[in-house]
């Protein structure tokens, strides 16, 4: 079931900070940590599982969802990325359903190609026309069972590429049209992405009354990386989304490892202190006991 | 089918780490720096699905070796923690055949008594039990490449002193049950284990690990030993179990400065771009970019990566 909180939380005014997880040691490891929301990002799922996200399917994330609300006793409302909806109407209804039955509490939809396209992660973003896109949208309002369930309409219109119903390409003036089509069908929150700076933020959320929005914090660019909780509620924006930066950690530390074993013929030498907070990690994510917290680890 | 290359690499005397993978990308990342073998342990395979490894079952074994050899496409022998063969014989048989069949090269089992309890309260099977099991796995393989390790930590049960004269005695037992290769765990680093064992135990090649928890097998100077160490020491397969607890520990880190300023912490010029290729490269974009540049995105130029 959709947890009613999230729900109450925006209604409330209150911000949602999600830190992006793929797997049972991830999402418990950030609930153990005092976060209250979770997020399973499609590019970083993707990757955790070995795949681009373009090639991810509904039984994968689901899976995934699943797997991430029971381990964390369905007490988080978890954030996911729905891509773009996996089809026509009656596909997007399938997984507004499927999620929906998961326990997952909200899904982003988006107006990108389905089947999407690879080179998206190069910058070439092929988005439906805006009525396809709003059609989406509806069917996926239609099919959700429960209101907790939320339905954030993502437009990538701002830095599409040209097509013919879209002659010069995305602007940030398509995205907007694109989001107050979202509006028009009862989505509960948008998402417009874009490789935005502050200015532009406070554009769509002066050009968007009453809807909660949703800020993607990302460590692909300076700007994003250096873009925080507290700029985003100063902005106005509610939710918080972290899209990569779990995966770009663990791989770092991964890859530091490997290579130093591969180097020198010998493993690094391990900080005896790091093992002990380790440990602590490990017991608040393998323990029975899930009250257990991590927040008295050193820092 | 099992990758024949463990059972030559054993047999010619070689020395290797088999570093731990737990998921597609790890596993790719392990197979391009060039690892021999790669090492699924019960520990690692727990931690990631949230449980104690005491409570991890043969389909989520299965699972996560299927997944690390399908994305390696089976180019590399992968060694599978089977815990103690979740059960009894009849269990035993089915670990091998499940494991054998996902293409698994080799798995150790243990001496731990079934259902596994937390492991500070392991309770190992006799001897004569233990025998039997290492006994059906042997009997129940298919394909000789598979290869049956026996894990012996009777010390970690019994009285130090005692376990050297009864681990010996067991690692004797399972050799003569045609174990293929023993696995001594939980050995103290401070003491002579190392020596001791190889001195003791003949003609069957021996695995171990870098590492007791916080205590590390070091040379004089301290610094942990090198796969040349090893090889005088007469072990060959060292399995290097210290990878995804780090991993978690980076994750932590990130989150808690995220938690206390609201910020991600800043990294050092380049990071984050060499992260970003090594997300590509576990995934294949690159491939997956020329496949849609001569398909479905002919004529449209790369904008920019995101």
């Amino acid at each position: 079931m959709a947890n009613p909180k999230m729900r109450r939380t925006l209604e409330a005014g209150g911000m949602v900070v999600a830190p992006g997880v793929y797997d049972p040691s991830t999402a418990r490891l950030i609930q153990a940590m005092g976060f209250e929301y979770l997020y399973i990002g499609g590019n970083q799922t993707g990757i955790a599982n070995g795949i681009p996200e373009p090639l991810e399917d509904v039984t994968l994330l689901s899976h995934v969802g699943r797997t991430v609300v029971r381990a964390c006793d369905n007490e988080m409302p978890v954030i996911l990325d729905a891509s773009a909806g996996f089809g026509d109407p009656v596909h997007v209804m399938h997984t507004v359903e499927s999620f929906e039955m998961a326990g997952i509490t909200a899904i982003h939809i988006e107006d990108q190609f389905f089947p999407k396209r690879v080179s998206y992660h190069r910058g070439l973003e092929h988005v439906v026309p805006i009525d396809v896109y709003q059609q989406r949208l509806e069917y996926a309002v239609k099919a959700r069972k429960n209101k907790d369930f939320l339905i954030i309409g993502r437009t990538d219109g701002a830095r599409a590429t040209a097509d013919t119903w879209m002659p010069k390409g995305g602007t940030k003036e398509e995205a907007l049209k694109r989001a107050m089509a979202a509006v028009e069908v009862g989505v509960d929150a948008l998402m417009i992405l874009g490789d935005f700076n502050r200015e532009d933020y406070q554009y769509f959320r002066s050009k968007i009354k009453d809807i909660p929005m949703v800020g993607l914090i990302s460590t692909k660019t300076a700007e994003s990386r250096s873009t925080g909780v507290p700029d985003f509620q100063n902005l106005g924006y509610q939710i918080l989304i972290y899209s990569r930066s779990t995966i770009v950690a663990v791989l770092g530390a991964v890859n530091g490892i490997y290579e130093h074993l591969i180097q020198s013929g010998r493993p690094a030498k391990v900080n005896a202190g790091n093992v002990d907070k380790e440990n602590q990690i490990t017991n608040a994510i393998t323990g029975l006991e899930r009250k257990v917290s991590i927040a008295a680890t050193a820092k | 089918m099992p990758n024949p290359e463990l059972r030559q690499m054993l047999a010619k005397g070689e020395v290797f780490f088999a570093p731990t993978v737990w998921n597609p990308p790890t596993a790719r990342l392990a197979h391009h720096f060039g690892f021999k073998a790669l090492y699924i342990p019960g520990k690692g395979t727990g931690i990631m699905l949230g449980q104690d490894e005491a409570m991890t079952n043969l389909t989520q074994t299965v699972t996560v070796a299927d997944r690390v050899l399908e994305s390696i496409r089976y180019e590399a022998p992968v060694i599978v923690d089977a815990l103690s063969g979740f059960g009894n014989s009849d269990h035993v048989q089915l670990t091998v055949r499940q494991l054998e069949g996902a293409g698994v090269s080799a798995i150790h089992l243990g001496d731990t008594d079934q259902p596994a309890r937390a492991a500070t309260q392991r309770k190992a099977v006799s001897i004569d039990q233990f025998k039997q099991r290492i006994g059906q796995a042997v009997k129940a393989r298919m394909n000789k490449d598979f290869l049956i390790i026996a894990r012996l930590d009777a010390s970690s049960a019994n009285d130090p002193a005692a376990s050297r004269v009864e681990t010996v005695k067991r690692a004797n037992a399972v050799r003569a049950a045609g174990a293929d290769a023993l696995f001594l765990s939980n050995m103290s680093p401070q003491a002579d284990d190392l020596q001791f064992y190889r001195a003791q135990i003949k003609d069957i090649p021996l695995a171990t690990t870098t590492n007791s928890g916080a205590q590390w097998f070091v040379d004089q100077k301290g610094q942990p030993l090198s796969l040349d160490d090893y090889k005088g020491l007469g072990y060959q397969l060292i399995f290097y179990e210290d990878v995804i607890q780090p991993s978690l520990l980076a994750v932590h880190d990130v989150y808690r400065k995220v938690k206390d300023t609201g910020y991600l912490p800043d990294v050092p010029e380049g990071e984050d771009e060499k992260a970003h290729s090594i997300m590509w490269r576990v995934v294949g974009m690159e491939e997956k970019w020329a496949v849609e540049a001569v398909t479905t995105e002919i004529g449209n130029k790369p904008i920019a990566e995101h």
